[in-house]
């Protein structure tokens, strides 16, 4: 390092300018201040004595308080506690004066209590007596299941025994559960019998069910990839066939109906064979969102995805949705499809009961099932929250007073319903179909009647020409009066008898019942 | 503390074939990483024989470190002391472990635990040797052997996993529950070593593209000059060196080059190997100390796909007894394994060691599992950090030896004077 001499030398400028020759005697006053680097005090000498005043020790920005002592690491000695033995060994700690001697932190969490039963040679002798296990090779297992904590496959795989038979894990298992359950027993237990019961069903074991099982799992891990390959095509294959089994019949009870109507008798049964929800039970569960099904139904899924969801029963499916428990018909369906053309065919369509509900007789609850996608019926899903007194059914406007009239007839009161359950809805809305179907047969009655004797007239009119006349009008006049005075009156004889009594009855049990119609079928 | 750690200064040491890896328990990586092949010049050489009992003899030189088996020197040997995986030949093996303590990390052994690795299938009395070694010759205050599957496992957060270490000599499988080696499903094989072979031997053998090639190392080489592809190298040897050098060295040497060739231009097939797939892949352009360059295609993923197959090998070879290749052991070991077991191993598999790196070696594994999973679902699990691929046997030690729970483990000096060697056995289960 140049010093203020080296300097001088360079400049050529003379040594000791202020004459000054003892430098040993200078050194105390020349103190370095403060604020001056080594280097640059070196250069500047002892001849700028009035800079130094200039200098100041600059200020840095204070250190922030963070109310914290300061901490200090010591490498200390510490002694395991868990230790048998006296091994020192050191790690670094935070110094604190206060706690001289503290256990190991991690000590505590090496005291494992041991979960392994223990059983004495009394107990043994009295209890556990088995001919396939000795006392050795039964000590030998405990000594294991202790060692190793209860993990069977390491004691299976650690397990042997001089001259022991060979052991299988479900051996070793059910050796060490039936002891357990056994001592379980034998000893008093603390707490109540329930809380004693469900040890012992901790500790059970059923080594035949588990030797069943570890085959099974056996066979499935030793399929070769044809195999798994087939098991999957043959899966496919199978949910093919039966949705194709399922369109086939689908058509063919479509066709049938149609064909043969009523006859069929297809009616209820077809309807509960359409019944998504009966049939496909993937299709509903879960979470994802619901694909519109193709016409030709073929949406396959993969068959690992569905294992558990083919054994799981549709919500919607079953016994509660027997036929005929609660035939709801709809009102529009009834008034709105009756042409005078067939009058036969409306009281049909209406009749077949749709088992839209299942009732609950424990909770008195009432489910919508799920809507007939295939239905031909309007398909409302969505019903917001109402008194059931709003859906009281009224018939169409223009038979309103007919319908009511030939009801009130009857000795029931038509806008008396106190207590509109879902039953008595059904009712009184069978009862105004059947009114209402009543009606239609009278008019289509009436009208036949009319072209009988219009016919009867032409035919006496075509034998005998002037005088018969006044008669046909006559009889035609008095019979029309008769037909709309009542319905009690109406009861002309023979076949129309018959069928019009058959109506009533109908009408008055206000069941929707299929058979005594299908028999009005000429 | 947050995690469990308590820092007690121990060293972890894991000796392996290639190479023994030391550093402190708690830190990332090893701190010192020695190849394990060690250069000795025999005392008594140009004297009677010059065979194996000289080998043996303790009046010989030993090279061991870096610069030991590395540089070259007039007539010096190379040997190894590792077989199959274990250490057989423990004086060499003392060497090395003084080695690493004194010159590359720097510590005197006395005043650290130390945490040492071991394979699977490593005998009883091996193990007390090395519980011996280190009490008596290095002083040690405590000691523990823990096995480098378990170890694997550790080191990629896992207590029961399926292992598949690919070493330099052993490629094993182990499966590990809860921290324990199920002995039982243990399967190991010297297929890196075929491997190895049929990599010199593409490189030995020319095709119509290019000559054989002459695997001589740079410290054999005086100058070289650049060269076109496959034109013959114009390089001057180094005649004088050639003439001293001793055969084991020129072998080392060349292994060591065909394993530099492996690392810069092996890799391994996603699928079977197939010709035309191979061909289908990127040519990898490699240069030679020699100064030879070439591009190779298709052949750089025989030596790999010799991991799974047979195909490749001369029929007469794969005839004969052939080490297991990883399928055959995967097999192995599952099928020693209990079927409630599989699903927890399938989907906890763990690959590591230095094979490993190849590239595409965790895509074709998968896909070799996937095959033998029967419709299980296999998640695999391979280090993306190429050095936590290779040393995670070091690693998983290094989180272990730091544990504070773990320090009760130890087998402390005071221990084993007073039980000898059956408190290795029942200590390190």
């Amino acid at each position: 390092m140049a010093t203020a001499a080296d300097v001088r030398d360079i400049l050529n400028l003379p040594q000791n300018p202020l004459g000054t020759k003892n430098v040993a005697k200078k050194t105390p006053q020349t103190r370095k201040e403060a604020g001056i680097t080594r280097e640059l005090y070196q250069l500047i000498g002892d001849s700028a004595p009035t800079l130094v005043a200039q200098y100041a020790r600059p200020k840095l920005k204070a250190k922030p308080e963070l109310g914290r002592p300061k901490v200090k690491w010591e490498w200390k000695e510490f002694q395991h506690s868990n230790r048998a033995d006296a091994l020192a060994m050191h790690h670094w700690t935070k110094t604190s004066p206060a706690q001289p001697e503290e256990e190991y932190p991690f000590a505590k969490y090496s005291n494992i209590p041991p979960i392994a039963y223990e059983y004495s040679s009394e107990e043994y002798s009295r209890l556990l007596e088995d001919p396939d296990w000795s006392r050795e090779e039964t000590d030998y297992l405990f000594a294991l299941v202790k060692e190793y904590d209860v993990r069977f496959f390491v004691i299976y795989d650690r397990y042997d025994f001089p001259e022991g038979k060979p052991r299988s894990m479900q051996d070793l298992k059910a050796r060490y559960y039936h002891i357990c359950r056994k001592l379980i027993k034998s000893r008093p237990f603390a707490g109540d019998e329930q809380t004693k019961n469900q040890v012992m069903s901790s500790y059970s074991y059923d080594k035949v069910r588990e030797d069943q099982r570890r085959n099974y799992l056996n066979g499935l891990f030793s399929r070769t990839p044809a195999q798994i390959a087939e098991e999957e095509a043959l899966y496919i294959e199978c949910k093919r066939i039966e949705q194709n089994e399922r369109r086939f019949q689908r058509e063919r009870d479509d066709l049938l109906r149609t064909l043969a109507g009523m006859e069929s008798g297809l009616a209820s049964l077809s309807l509960r064979v359409d019944d998504p929800t009966n049939s496909l039970p993937p299709l509903n569960i879960g979470s994802r969102p619901r694909v519109p099904r193709r016409s030709d139904g073929m949406e396959l899924d993969s068959p690992v995805a569905n294992n558990n969801m083919i054994a799981m029963p549709s919500p919607y499916s079953g016994p509660s949705s027997l036929p005929g428990t609660g035939g709801r018909q709809k009102s529009g369906s009834v008034s709105g499809g009756a042409t005078p053309k067939q009058p036969l065919s409306i009281s049909l369509s209406s009749a077949p009961a749709v088992p839209e509900t299942s009732f609950d007789p424990v909770h008195c609850l009432t489910q919508p099932t799920a809507p007939l996608t295939t239905s031909s019926l309007t398909t409302k899903t969505h019903k917001p929250v109402h008194f059931r007194s709003s859906l009281i059914p009224q018939p169409k406007s223009s038979l309103k007073q007919k319908v009511n009239a030939a009801i009130q007839e009857m000795g029931v009161h038509p806008e008396r319903l106190v207590m509109p359950t879902a039953a008595n809805l059904e009712k009184l809305e069978g009862l105004q179909a059947a009114a209402g179907g009543l009606l239609d047969m009278k008019k289509a009655l009436d009208r036949v009647e009319q072209e009988i004797r219009i016919n009867k007239a032409r035919l006496r009119g075509g034998s005998e020409a002037g005088e018969t006349d006044a008669d046909g009008t006559g009889e035609t006049d008095r019979g029309r009066t008769d037909r709309e005075g009542s319905i009690a009156s109406l009861e002309p004889s023979g076949n129309r008898q018959k069928r019009s009594a058959s109506v009533v009855s109908s009408a008055a049990s206000a069941a929707p019942d299929v058979r005594p119609r299908k028999r009005q079928r000429p | 503390m947050i995690y469990g750690g308590d820092e007690i200064s121990a060293v972890v040491l894991d000796v392996g074939t290639s190479s023994t890896r030391l550093g402190y328990a708690g830190e990332e990586t090893p701190r010192c990483i020695l190849p394990t092949s060690y250069g000795y010049m025999p005392r008594t050489v140009k004297t009677v024989d010059p065979s194996g009992m000289e080998v043996e003899t303790t009046s010989r030189d030993l090279y061991v470190g870096e610069n030991g088996v590395g540089r070259w020197r007039a007539g010096m040997e190379v040997g190894n002391p590792m077989a199959d995986g274990l250490i057989y030949d423990w004086s060499p093996t003392k060497d090395i472990i003084e080695h690493a303590f004194t010159k590359g990390l720097e510590v005197n052994p006395q005043e650290h635990p130390v945490l040492v690795t071991e394979p699977a299938w490593n005998t009883a009395a091996n193990r007390e040797r090395m519980a011996e070694i280190m009490f008596e010759e290095f002083q040690v205050p405590a000691f523990y052997i823990a096995n480098n599957s378990v170890l694997s496992a550790f080191a990629s957060g896992k207590g029961t996993a399926l292992i598949i270490d690919i070493g330099k000599s052993q490629a094993n499988v182990t499966p590990v529950v809860d921290g324990f080696v199920l002995r039982k499903g243990i399967a190991h094989s010297s297929i890196p070593a075929l491997v190895q072979n049929s990599a010199h031997s593409i490189l030995a053998h020319g095709d119509q593209t290019r000559p054989a090639i002459d695997l001589l190392p740079y410290q054999l080489i005086d100058k070289k000059q650049i060269v076109e592809p496959n034109q013959p190298p114009r390089c001057v040897l180094r005649d004088d060196r050639i003439a001293v050098t001793a055969p084991s060295w020129r072998n080392w040497a060349l292994q060591r080059e065909v394993e530099e060739w492996m690392m810069a231009c092996g890799a391994v097939l996603p699928r079977e190997y197939s010709e035309e797939h191979a061909r289908s892949w990127a040519r990898k352009t490699y240069e030679f100390p020699t100064g030879f360059n070439s591009s190779f295609g298709g052949e750089r993923f025989i030596p790999g796909d010799i991991f799974f197959t047979t195909h490749h090998l001369p029929p007469t070879q794969s005839q004969t007894q052939h080490p297991a290749t990883l399928p055959e052991l995967l097999t192995a070991a599952l099928r020693a394994t209990e079927p409630d077991l599989r699903p927890a191993l399938f989907n906890n598999v763990v690959l590591t060691g230095g094979g490993a790196c190849l590239p595409g070696m965790g895509d074709r594994i998968g896909y070799e599992l996937q095959k033998l999973a029967g419709g299980q679902k296999v998640r695999l699990h391979v280090p993306g950090n190429m050095l936590e691929r290779r040393y995670s046997s070091w690693i998983g030690g290094s989180i272990l030896g730091s544990l504070g729970t773990f320090h009760q483990l130890w087998i402390s000096k005071q221990e084993w004077q007073e039980h000898g060697k059956s408190i290795v056995a029942s200590r390190c289960k």
